[in-house]
């Protein structure tokens, strides 16, 4: 644990939960039908029953963007689901049977919407849905799915408050901090992320960990097809930004790390420097101008557009 | 490739979800006050009261999580 590498954590003992997660590297059918669907939640439910084999006791259990419908360039609407769909319950059985968390990528019917939306769901150890999150950056001019709009964060096992974001939503360093601000301690993001962006993959999990002090659990597909190659390389990552551990590329691969929710709480609640979520708020801080509460006016104009239209 | 006619094998991940409040030394009386009359998935339809799991197991108690589930391998 490298935690407090650069500086002191204050406030005495610390104690803190252990989420043990598991991260499925796989390779979906980008379905034409619910029978491929189903191809897919039946291989999905093999790595969560492999977790459960190799990790027992484990906690959460991350799968990619795409694991359970992929994404067909031409029959991509004969696959949208529902929460109420049987394929959706399939994974819910498998989170009760097992007792363990799941996150899965479901690509939704949204009342009111000719387009889906490209979700994430986390589903409890009792097989309930408990948190839903709409991609908020759909990789555009590529992906047609319908924004989302909110970025929740649920509690989870262990401790954890997590948040999800998809895919091309980690290009965008305000999602990350909208997670972290809301007040998740692990950020889950699950892509299907493709060459040529080996690297951006890399530096954005990495850099919003430690921007943000939080946990960032990475979960890629791998696989050729039509138009590009996901390449894998998941990867959990530590609120300072080192990689706790990461999977190849290009090949079938499970992920585990044993995460301390509990430490991100404490960095936030007693790191005496670099604290960037009170500091982002309180700019200029140390300046007797500002009384010790410092800058607490947005002045950023990056963020000063909206509100009047929705 | 994943292995076809994948073994059950999932009984051990269920006997460390029904441990996750136990702390170690523990004798194995104490362990059967406390989880013995939890139920363990022991294959795809069946289960196992935990107390004849462990009054299988050759030590009467375990100084560490460690000599529990090698015990529990050996029984």
């Amino acid at each position: 644990m490298i935690i407090g590498s650069s500086h002191g954590v204050g406030g005495g003992k610390t104690e803190t939960e252990v989420l043990s997660v598991v991260c499925a590297q796989l390779e979906p059918i980008h379905a034409a039908n619910m029978e491929e669907v189903n191809r897919n939640i039946d291989k999905i439910i093999e790595y969560m029953e492999i977790g459960a084999r190799g990790f027992p006791g484990y906690d959460l259990f991350v799968s990619p963007e795409f694991a359970v419908q992929g994404m067909h360039p031409i029959q991509r609407r004969n696959v949208i689901l529902t929460l109420d769909s049987p394929e959706v319950q399939r994974l819910r059985d498998a989170c009760a049977r097992l007792q363990v968390w799941g996150i899965f990528s479901v690509i939704l019917a949204l009342e009111g919407h000719r387009e889906p939306g490209n979700c994430a769901i986390m589903i409890n150890d009792r097989g309930e849905v408990v948190h839903q999150y709409c991609k908020m950056n759909p990789w555009i001019p590529t992906e047609r799915h319908y924004p989302g709009w909110e970025c929740p964060v649920t509690p989870g096992p262990k401790g954890s408050r997590i948040a999800t974001i998809v895919c091309a939503d980690g290009d965008y360093p305000e999602i990350w901090r909208e997670a972290a601000y809301n007040g998740a301690n692990v950020i889950v993001r699950i892509t299907h992320y493709m060459n040529p962006w080996e690297e951006a993959w890399k530096l954005t999990n990495r850099c919003a960990a430690y921007c943000n002090q939080v946990y960032v659990v990475g979960c890629n597909c791998y696989g050729v097809e039509h138009a590009c190659a996901a390449f894998g390389n998941s990867m959990i990552v530590n609120p300072d930004g080192n990689v706790i551990t990461e999977a190849p590329m290009m090949v079938p691969y499970m992920l585990k790390a044993d995460l301390y929710p509990g430490l991100v709480d404490k960095l936030r609640e007693s790191s005496a420097i670099n604290s960037f979520l009170y500091s982002f708020r309180h700019r200029g801080a140390s300046c007797c101008d500002l009384g010790g509460r410092g800058q607490t006016k947005n002045q950023y104009r990056a963020y000063d557009f909206g509100g009047e239209e929705q | 490739m994943i292995m076809q006619n994948m073994p059950y094998m999932l009984t051990l991940h269920y006997i460390v979800l029904a441990m996750r409040d136990i702390r170690f030394p523990i004798t194995k009386a104490e362990l059967i006050r406390r989880v013995g009359d939890r139920q363990i998935r022991t294959s795809p339809n069946g289960y196992t009261p935990f107390s004849e799991i462990l009054e299988k197991m050759p030590l009467d108690e375990f100084s560490c999580a460690a000599e529990f589930y090698c015990n529990h391998s050996a029984s």
